[in-house]
């Protein structure tokens, strides 16, 4: 454990700690200290992981009879989380930072050190060969003396095997990729990609997903599965905590790697929305996206050990294309062809075929006409997929030849099921329209046009399932189209 | 209350920068209606029944046959157009503009018209029904007007705290996808556009039909402000509306009380 520095403290990453570091074992103590806790008290384990989201029916931890927070508390604090939305960075962040503050109160309590700082998972880590697995100390079922370890108190799909004690969850490249690194948006416009999520305000609905709330946000929590699968469990789940630090620690790596990466600057963004929430007392507080951008502020006190860029070893820099200036609009898209109708994902691989229009192709730009530095974006577009399989996640590659083995040059994104089962139904708090997914094609759409392999009226576009669990797949993409700005 | 005000204003000022041409025409036509309405006050011309029939079966014969009078329903027909215009297409900002961009460029003019067609005539359908209604009821003694005035507007007050009502709204933000090509896009975008007709009844309609015996166009424009602001949150609170239906109903049956 990292000591604080001048009041900031330290976000170490997991996998550089000794075994049963004191982060990793005072946390352990905490979380235990904290589940004991009536599920009425804003500090408690239950009632942090309800400000997520709550279903009382699929609470495995309900028990009959018990005393719960009023409607109106209910309606004011749990039930917060955003997503499709450009809120889903800032409202994670301040759920995360009023989390590790109650934790290390807790500890505090206990007698432990005030340092406390909470770990995350850099499981994109490629210089660490453990990265993509659990680490033993969250399956473990005893702590070094013997007591339960409350951090292996969680139900999740896996592990598959062990490697050392530690979990392989089968959590693979695809799942941890961090292509969203190159998404020079923050804010995503209808049809286009972006790196945070489109404008909304406060956000229930399942709109597009920005490209790091899909990967690797969405996939490590269809990897790991189980409470970490779905919106109103998966804060139960001690890993939940580490697996957003990391994701918090990605917006800050994105926002060092080029001086053009900008958050938004529309007061909409800053300052019009406030979340409420808990302190580390217990009492009632709001905070906005504005109050939750320098981690080090008062309020938050944290910094992460490690933000440098993941990339530029890899020799690439930040990525080209029309980069938003901060405040001005996302670039306008035009819909340039479609599936003709849903598709049904099956089992192992599906196939469909989108359609460019005839009339849109002669006027589309450099997106689909040219190619090379200056030219359009193109998205492929996911639209209102349905289901209740969240086990699964979809390699998705386009105009990819018939095989067992899709090449990579033609691999274009992956679509975790995250959140589906909430997301459709329309009874439920997020409305009902499913997920929707945008994927950047424009490299694909050149490298093909310069393979000469790309056709301009039609694309060919393969669904590959990586499947956990045993739910029955009944997952339904409502449209797949095609977009060029 | 002032933070809040001026959170709101934040986040309407952000929404109309980035509205798109359809969603301004949409809004633009709104206005229109509510400047024809103010000068018009058309639901002020309901006519009074030479006879006032003793049954309420006679009195509804009675509104039917007012209704189906050349140039009569055509009157109805505009009224209602115009309440639609006015008070429900700001609430359709949304789907309109899920619509239009997520339809062909060529064909996006065509798509929000099947939209608000299907939807406009849910709500057409219902207020023809509203104004059989209204007719009978006006027929009856001052006494029965001012009951039904009170409890239609207690009903609406209730009606928002309904699972019912709760679920439609959080229907009313659902998108779906649509066809892309051919008479199969038209009608997608029709259905879609009936579904959320009837989600959008289901909300609002017990308050549009209290509001319809009060005849107030002060109060219509207040229903249609926390109308919209509700529209934005799929978990908004039924409080502020409730509470001016109910002050209403409260008032109206002071007026029943003192006869």
């Amino acid at each position: 454990m990292k000591p604080a520095a001048g009041g900031i403290h330290i976000r170490e990453d997991v996998w550089e700690l000794t075994e049963w570091d004191p982060t990793l074992l005072w946390y352990a103590r905490a979380v235990k200290g904290m589940s004991a806790r009536p599920i009425t008290d804003p500090t408690s384990w239950r009632y942090q992981a309800a400000i997520h989201d709550y279903i009382r029916t699929r609470d495995p931890l309900a028990v009959n009879g018990e005393t719960m927070p009023t409607s109106a508390d209910q309606t004011k604090y749990w039930r917060q989380c955003q997503h499709g939305s450009w809120f889903f960075l800032p409202w994670h962040r301040g759920y995360l930072a009023y989390f590790e503050q109650i934790v290390r109160a807790e500890i505090v309590r206990q007698g432990g050190p005030a340092d406390w700082a909470l770990p995350y998972w850099n499981y994109s880590d490629d210089e660490e060969p453990n990265a993509r697995l659990v680490r033993k100390e969250f399956l473990t079922p005893t702590l070094p003396d013997a007591s339960p370890n409350a951090l292996a108190d969680a139900s999740r799909e896996g592990p598959i095997s062990m490697v050392g004690g530690a979990g392989d969850f089968g959590i693979d490249d695809f799942d941890v990729a961090l292509d969203c690194l190159e998404q020079p948006t923050f804010e995503a416009g209808v049809g286009s990609a972006s790196f945070g999520g489109p404008a909304t305000g406060f956000h229930h609905n399942s709109g597009p997903a920005g490209d790091l709330e899909a990967v690797p946000h969405g996939s490590v929590h269809v990897g790991v599965g189980g409470w970490l699968g779905a919106f109103n469990t998966a804060g139960l789940d001690p890993l939940f905590w580490l697996h957003h630090a990391n994701i918090d620690r990605l917006w800050q790596v994105w926002l060092n790697r080029n001086p053009a990466f900008e958050n938004p600057s529309d007061a909409a963004w800053l300052t019009a929305v406030a979340f409420a929430i808990h302190d580390a007392s217990g009492q009632p507080i709001t905070f906005t996206s504005q109050d939750v951008l320098d981690t080090r502020a008062p309020s938050l006190a944290y910094a992460y050990e490690d933000t440098s860029d993941p990339l530029a070893t890899a020799g690439l820099a930040a990525a080209g294309g029309p980069v938003t200036m901060a405040g001005q609009k996302p670039p306008p898209t035009v819909l340039a062809g479609a599936s003709h109708s849903s598709v049904a994902l099956a089992s192992d691989v599906t196939t469909a075929h989108v359609t460019v229009d005839p009339t849109v192709l002669p006027t589309a730009g450099a997106a689909l006409a040219g190619a090379g530095p200056g030219a359009g974006r193109v998205y492929l577009n996911l639209e209102n997929i349905t289901g209740t399989d969240n086990t699964s996640s979809y390699r998705v590659y386009v105009n990819a030849p018939e095989g067992v083995s899709l090449p990579k040059e033609n691999y274009a994104g992956l679509l975790p099921m995250f959140g589906v089962e909430e997301a459709s139904d329309s009874a439920a708090l997020h409305g009902g329209s499913g997920l929707t997914y945008v994927l950047d094609i424009t490299r694909l759409v050149e490298r093909m046009k310069n393979a000469r392999t790309w056709r301009d009226g039609e694309l060919k576009v393969t669904f590959v399932q990586k499947r956990k669990g045993n739910k029955v797949p009944d997952l339904k993409v409502g449209r797949i189209s095609l977009y060029y700005s | 209350m002032l933070l809040t005000l001026y959170r709101f204003s934040i986040g309407a000022r952000f929404a109309f920068e980035r509205l798109h041409n359809p969603e301004r025409t949409l809004l633009g036509l709104s206005l229109l209606a509510w400047l024809a309405s103010l000068l018009a006050v058309t639901w002020n011309e309901i006519p009074v029944l030479c006879i006032s029939s003793p049954t309420l079966a006679a009195r509804l014969g009675a509104g039917i046959d007012i209704l189906v009078q050349p140039g009569r329903i055509l009157n109805e027909i505009v009224a209602w157009l115009t309440m639609i215009l006015a008070m429900m297409f700001p609430l359709l900002l949304h789907p309109v503009r899920h619509v239009a961009l997520r339809s062909f460029r060529r064909r996006r003019g065509r798509a929000i018209a099947c939209f608000l067609a299907g939807y406009a005539g849910v709500w057409l359908a219902a207020g023809l029904l509203a104004s059989v209604a209204m007719l009978t009821i006006i027929s009856s003694s001052l006494l029965t007007v001012q009951i039904v005035g009170a409890a239609s507007f207690t009903i609406a007050a209730v009606w928002q705290f309904s699972r019912t009502r709760r679920l439609a709204l959080r229907r009313c933000h659902r998108t779906v996808p649509l066809v892309p090509w051919g008479w199969k896009a038209d009608l997608g975008c029709l259905r879609f556009g009936v579904t959320q007709g009837r989600d959008c009844l289901i909300v609002c309609g017990p308050a549009m039909l209290a509001i319809l015996t009060a005849h107030n166009v002060l109060l219509c424009a207040t229903l249609a402000i926390l109308l919209f602001i509700e529209r934005g949150r799929s978990d908004a609170s039924s409080f502020p509306l409730a509470g001016m239906l109910a002050s209403i109903a409260a008032a109206r049956s002071v007026f029943v009380l003192i006869g």
